[in-house]
């Protein structure tokens, strides 16, 4: 029960910084920036219906949400020329129809079987689409793509939606209602069932339930709310090519899931707020921001498989656990070898980076605040030894012996 | 002839072919409404894969399945569950990453009519939520309802596995080997168990423990080769001498 207010609480916290921060400050990035969070957090809480709810691998999730866009391009286009009498609010309904719509027919072929064959089938789906896309310019646009214009004279609340704060707010209500309304549908008996086929579909046969139409109906409700995603995204850019069909708006839905946890229900907000975070920001600093991220991807599925919200919600019961003292002990002893880690590697892919990419490499090269000379030996001795010290501390750390308990208990054992 | 009751499961001259092999060779069985029907026979008799055939996860070849009146063979798993028939599986067949609860209430979900509702709440059925506690507290499993299933011990599992078969109403239960892999103690408390569960409905099993079988089955039916050898009471199996032979032989 406390936990169920604590977490209400965080949401309403959350929600009121949402709609305040754009207000008190009135830097557009920032509100860019939290339309972008609402819309990949509703493409990514969608991709979570397929993924942790019923189990189902997609590599073509962007083929819906492209829907979603080109109808909703079109939709407001048609406002905007007087053709439709529909307030630019219920805009999102159409790319949600849209998605239904692809997601009913296409789904009808895709599901029939999960694991490799689901996802083999989504792949050649999106491959498929994007490939058709290209091929009628006069309906998805070409290289340049299809624009319109938002602000039409039909709207509900009489605002303009000129400015991104007023963008931002529609948006962020169709978002929190999308959000609220696929943790709702996981509730249901269909959500519970779709959880009982991704664990072992074969037994869900002899329950008395078609695994297929299981599969079909989450298929739907994924494609739905991707659409609608699709919507908001061309709400807020105006703008798209057949591009937003392809693989890399696949992968990004799936890395964003995957990071923040498909374990969890809120697990894929969290994913998107941290990828769209090192997108925005880390693509400003460093050229090298695709290798970190790729980096980060690889350590989640490797070391974290229940995402970072794993990481989070694992906390507080490491703590009950071990107590205080032993956890800061720990983090006394890993904290300075993971930070040297990444310091020297850091140093080290961004040197690299610098010599084979810059026109001069002897130019100096900003690093951690400082100017540096990649061409000068020191900068580059300094992060092998980063790096170094760090292998160190992670040997000795090991040695200090928290870890290989597991192993070791039962080999003492052995001996004596 | 059986006066007492129709037949509850009726098998017909039922043939299963895997390309040229032969598994199941012409059977034909009568199980009583409200009889406790074993079946039992050598490894590689052909046990599971009549157990696939009744509950749909294979089509036979050739023959019928009647259930009750309505022909059920070819049809898949979910309609002849539908129906009215439930299994257990010999290999435990749970949901690991839901808690108990959640796995006997997925169990229940198609007979308290839930169906694909996705429009209400899952907690909103009482009655199926209701029903599952009760079960689990009838399988033994209360302490444990908030733990996942994949972290229960084997016994537990078993338990659930026999649980989630039982949920519903299904007339008609199967049992694939129940008390396989148990110790002594807890094949004798999961006889128990079984023989409560079977009251008032129509049970077939396939098992190995001798004891088990002449405890709790009314009929028993020898399996050899794809073929039924001998069907009668406990007393008359044991005493058949063609089962003797080919079965029970150094056991007897």
């Amino acid at each position: 029960m406390t936990r169920s207010i604590s977490l209400l609480l965080l949401g309403l916290l959350a929600l009121s910084a949402a709609l305040l921060l754009p207000l008190v400050s009135d830097s557009r990035f920032l509100t860019l920036f939290l339309t972008q969070l609402a819309v990949m957090v509703t493409f990514a809480m969608s991709y979570n219906v397929l993924l942790g709810q019923t189990g189902l691998l997609s590599f073509g999730h962007a083929v819906y949400f492209g829907g979603g866009v080109f109808a909703a391009l079109y939709l407001i286009t048609a406002i905007g020329g007087g053709a439709l009498a529909l307030p630019l609010e219920f805009v999102p309904l159409g790319g949600a129809l849209a998605g239904l719509a692809m997601a009913a027919v296409l789904g009808l072929v895709s599901v029939r079987r999960a694991g490799t064959t689901f996802a083999m089938i989504s792949l050649g789906m999106a491959e498929l689409i994007t490939a058709a896309a290209m091929v009628f310019p006069s309906v998805f646009g070409g290289e340049q793509g299809v624009s319109t214009d938002r602000m039409v004279d039909v709207t509900l609340t009489g605002l303009g939606y000129g400015r991104p704060s007023e963008i931002y707010l529609l948006v962020l209500v169709w978002a929190l209602v999308s959000v609220a309304l696929m943790v709702f549908l996981s509730r249901s008996p269909l959500g519970r069932m779709a959880n009982a086929v991704r664990d072992n579909p074969q037994r869900v046969e002899f329950l008395g339930y078609d695994p297929y139409w299981i599969r079909f109906l989450q298929f739907c409700i994924a494609g739905t709310f991707a659409g609608l995603a699709g919507s908001l995204f061309a709400l807020t850019f105006e703008i798209a090519n057949a591009e937003v069909f392809g693989l890399r708006t696949s992968a990004n839905v799936l890395i964003a899931t995957y990071l923040g946890g498909i374990t969890y229900v809120l697990g894929p907000v969290v994913g998107a707020f941290v990828v769209l975070l090192l997108e925005l920001n880390l693509a400003r600093i460093t050229d090298a921001w695709l290798f970190y991220y790729g980096l980060l991807f690889l350590a989640i599925i490797l070391f974290a498989p229940r995402g970072l919200t794993g990481i989070l919600a694992g906390l507080p019961g490491a703590l009950r656990r071990h107590g205080p003292a032993s956890c800061l002990r720990r983090a006394l002893v890993w904290g300075p070898a993971v930070l040297s880690g990444l310091v020297g590697g850091v140093m080290l892919v961004e040197l690299s980076y610098h010599l084979s990419n810059s026109f001069d490499p002897s130019d100096p090269l900003r690093l951690f605040w400082r100017d540096v000379d990649a061409t000068n030996w020191g900068v580059w001795a300094l992060a092998l030894g980063a790096c170094a010290l760090s292998a160190a501390l992670v040997l000795r750390a090991r040695r200090g012996g928290r870890r290989p308990q597991v192993v070791a208990a039962p080999m003492v054992e052995e001996g004596s | 002839m059986m006066t007492a009751s129709a037949p509850a499961l009726s098998i017909r001259d039922l043939h299963k072919d895997f390309g040229a092999a032969q598994i199941i060779r012409g059977i034909s069985l009568d199980v009583r409404e409200g009889s406790f029907h074993a079946v039992i026979g050598p490894n590689g008799a052909g046990k599971s894969t009549f157990f696939n055939l009744i509950s749909g996860r294979f089509a036979p070849t050739s023959g019928k399945i009647l259930l009750g009146d309505t022909d059920i063979s070819g049809m898949r798993p979910y309609r002849i569950n539908r129906l009215g028939l439930s299994r257990s599986f010999q290999i435990t067949n749970i949901f690991n990453e839901m808690s108990v609860f959640e796995n006997i209430r997925c169990a229940l979900m198609w007979p308290g009519r839930a169906g694909y509702c996705f429009w209400r709440r899952a907690s909103g059925y009482r009655r199926i939520g209701a029903e599952a506690e009760r079960l689990i507290d009838e399988i033994g499993l209360s302490a444990r309802a908030g733990e996942k299933a994949g972290n229960l011990s084997y016994a537990e599992q078993r338990a659930l596995e026999v649980g989630m078969t039982i949920a519903g109403d299904a007339r008609v239960l199967l049992f694939d080997e129940p008390t396989a892999g148990m110790n002594h103690n807890e094949v004798e408390q999961f006889a128990g168990f079984l023989r409560k569960v079977a009251v008032g409905r129509t049970v077939m099993m396939v098992e190995h423990d001798m004891n088990v079988v002449f405890s709790l089955a009314d009929r028993v039916s020898v399996l050899v080769y794809g073929q039924i050898i001998a069907t009668g009471t406990p007393e008359e199996i044991r005493q058949d001498p063609a089962v003797r032979e080919a079965y029970l032989g150094a056991e007897a």
